[in-house]
C-alpha cells in the first residue's frame, strides 16, 4: 500500500514562514493558524510531498510516539482543510536534511477574525436575480 | 467572448444606456489618478473627498459607478449560481488574475475590476441601504485589486505621523488602532488612517492615506470626547468625517514601526517579532479583501521583515500614549540611533 502524500487544496489556504513560525490562513472558513518548532517543519516537508515515513525520518525521537503524533498533526490539517491528499509522486529530496530533535507538533487555532466573513452568501433572490440579504429584526 | 467578458460588456453598455446625468470626479490616489464617472447619488466618495483633484487629462484608472435606485437604472441579471457568490463577496466564476467579481449582499453593492484595461464598475442598489461601515470606507475591494496591480497594498491598519514619519497601527478590530489615532490625532500628530491604508512597499515603505473618516465605538468616544462637523453612526461605532484642517497636513509619510496595540493595565511598550507583525496585519487583511490570497500575504511577510514592530500596552491616559508614540518614533529613527 502507498504512503498518502498532501497538498494545499486551492488558492483559498495561504501560508507565509518567518523566523521559523509558519502562519496559515482558511480564507473560506476565517480560521488562522501558527505552526512552531517541529510543526512548522512538519508544514514544510508536507508541501514538499513527503510521506508520512518520509516525514519521520527528519527527526530524532521515539518512533511510535512520533508516527502516531505526526499523523495526528496531518489529520488536523486535513480536518482544517488547509491540505488535502494529493497523488502526487512521493518526494525524495530531503534525504540530506541533518535529523532534528522532536518536539509534538502543534497547531494553534485562532478563531477571531471568522465574523469578517459572510456568514451565509446564498440567501433569496430578488426579482433581478441577484441574491438579498434577508431583513434583520431590529 | 468568454461569459465573464460578456458580463464586463453588458455591464458597461448598461451603465452606457442610463440616461442619468453624469457627473466626473478625479481622485489622486498614492499619487495616482482615477476618474470616476458617476451617474446617481455618489454618496460612496464622501470618505474620499480630501483627495479630490482638478479634472485630471490623463487618469490611469476610471471607474463607472451608478446608483441604481437614483437612475431607474437596474444591475444587469447575474449569470452565476448562487453558490458562486463566496464568503469574502467574490464571485468565484467571476474572478481570476484579471479580474475580480464582488457582491456584497449586506450592502447591495456589485463591484467588477478589470486590471489589464484599468476599469472597474460599481452599481449600488440603493444609496438608503449603503450601510455606515461602507459609506466610512467605501470601494475596499476596488482598492485593493487596483493596489496590486499598482504594485502598492491596500492594509487593514491605521496610521499617524508626525514630521514625515508614521507608525503602522495593525490589530483586529477592537485592538485599539482607532483609539489610538485618535489620542494622537488630539495630540498633534497627522491622521493618515484609523482601518485602512495604501502602503508602497519600495524602500523606504510609504503609507498613504485612503479615506477622510474615522471610527470609534460609542464606548471609546465616551471616553475620548472627539467631536466633528459631520458624522454617521449604527448602534456600534460612530464614524466622523473628519474636517479640512485636519486634513490639511500631509497624506503621506515614511514607515518607521509597526505598532500592534492592545488594551493594557500599565501604559508600556515591548519589542516583538515580524512574526507577530504578520499575525496582526495579514490575516485580517486578507479575509476582508474579497479575491486577496498568496501574492498579498507574501507582499506583507517581506514588508514585516523590513519595519520594526512594538507592542502598545494602552491605558486610560492620553499623556502616556502619546510619550509613548514619540518614543517609538525616536527608537526606530536612524538619525537618533546614530547619536545614541
Amino acid at each position: 500500500m502507498t504512503e498518502m502524500t498532501y497538498k494545499i487544496p486551492g488558492p483559498h489556504v495561504v501560508a507565509e514562514t518567518i523566523d521559523g513560525e509558519t502562519i496559515a490562513i482558511n480564507l473560506e472558513t476565517g480560521r488562522y493558524f501558527s505552526m512552531c518548532d517541529s510543526a512548522a517543519t512538519i508544514w514544510q516537508l508536507v508541501m514538499d510531498g513527503c510521506t508520512i515515513s518520509r516525514i519521520m525520518a527528519k527527526f530524532e525521537g521515539d518512533v511510535r510516539q512520533m508516527g502516531s503524533e505526526i499523523a495526528s498533526f496531518i489529520q488536523q490539517l486535513v480536518d482544517e482543510g488547509l491540505v488535502a491528499s494529493s497523488e502526487a509522486e512521493t518526494s525524495e529530496a530531503p534525504d540530506a536534511m541533518r535529523k532534528m530533535a522532536y518536539a509534538t507538533p502543534r497547531l494553534e487555532v485562532y478563531t477571531d477574525l471568522q465574523d469578517l466573513l459572510i456568514l451565509d452568501p446564498i440567501h433569496d433572490v430578488d426579482e433581478q436575480g441577484w441574491p438579498r440579504a434577508k431583513t434583520r429584526a431590529v | 467572448m468568454d461569459r465573464l467578458a460578456a458580463f464586463e460588456n453588458d455591464l458597461l453598455e448598461a451603465w452606457q444606456r442610463c440616461m442619468a446625468h453624469e457627473q466626473i470626479v478625479d481622485l489622486c490616489l498614492a499619487d495616482r489618478t482615477v476618474r470616476f464617472r458617476i451617474k446617481g447619488d455618489a454618496c460612496l466618495l464622501d470618505a474620499l473627498c480630501h483627495a479630490q483633484i482638478i479634472e485630471s487629462e490623463t487618469p490611469i484608472w476610471t471607474v463607472y459607478m451608478i446608483d441604481a435606485s437614483d437612475t431607474s437604472c437596474p444591475m444587469p441579471s447575474v449569470p452565476w449560481t448562487l453558490d458562486a457568490f463566496g464568503r469574502r463577496t467574490e464571485v468565484a466564476n467571476g474572478t481570476d488574475e484579471r479580474r475580480l467579481t464582488s457582491f456584497n449582499i449586506d450592502s447591495g453593492i456589485l463591484t467588477y475590476v478589470e486590471v489589464v484595461k484599468k476599469i472597474a464598475i460599481v452599481w449600488i442598489r440603493s444609496r438608503t441601504a449603503v450601510p455606515m461601515y461602507e459609506r466610512a470606507a467605501p470601494l475596499r475591494h476596488f482598492f485593493n485589486r487596483w493596489a496590486v496591480s499598482e504594485g502598492l497594498m491596500f492594509l487593514h491598519a491605521g496610521a499617524i505621523a508626525q514630521d514625515g514619519r508614521a507608525l503602522l497601527l495593525a490589530g483586529r478590530g477592537g485592538s485599539g488602532k482607532s483609539t489610538t489615532a485618535f489620542l494622537a490625532m488630539q495630540g498633534g500628530w497627522n491622521f493618515l488612517a484609523d482601518d485602512y491604508c495604501i502602503v508602497d512597499p519600495s524602500e523606504p515603505p510609504v503609507v498613504y492615506r485612503v479615506y477622510s473618516t474615522c471610527k470609534l465605538t460609542h464606548s471609546a468616544n465616551d471616553w475620548i470626547g472627539y467631536e466633528d462637523a459631520r458624522q454617521i453612526s449604527d448602534p456600534d461605532k460612530i464614524a466622523f468625517f473628519l474636517n479640512d484642517t485636519t486634513l490639511s497636513v500631509p497624506g503621506r509619510a515614511d514607515i518607521r514601526s509597526i505598532v500592534l496595540p492592545a488594551i493594557g493595565k500599565e501604559a508600556l511598550l515591548t519589542p516583538t517579532s515580524a512574526v507577530s507583525a504578520m499575525r496582526a496585519l495579514a490575516p485580517s487583511t486578507l479575509l476582508q479583501s474579497a479575491g486577496a490570497g498568496r501574492d498579498e500575504f507574501r507582499r506583507i511577510s517581506d514588508l514585516v521583515r523590513r519595519i520594526p514592530a512594538v507592542h502598545l500596552h494602552l491605558v486610560k491616559n492620553r499623556r502616556a500614549v502619546l510619550i509613548l508614540l514619540n518614543q517609538i518614533l525616536q527608537l526606530n529613527d536612524p538619525i537618533v540611533r546614530a547619536e545614541v
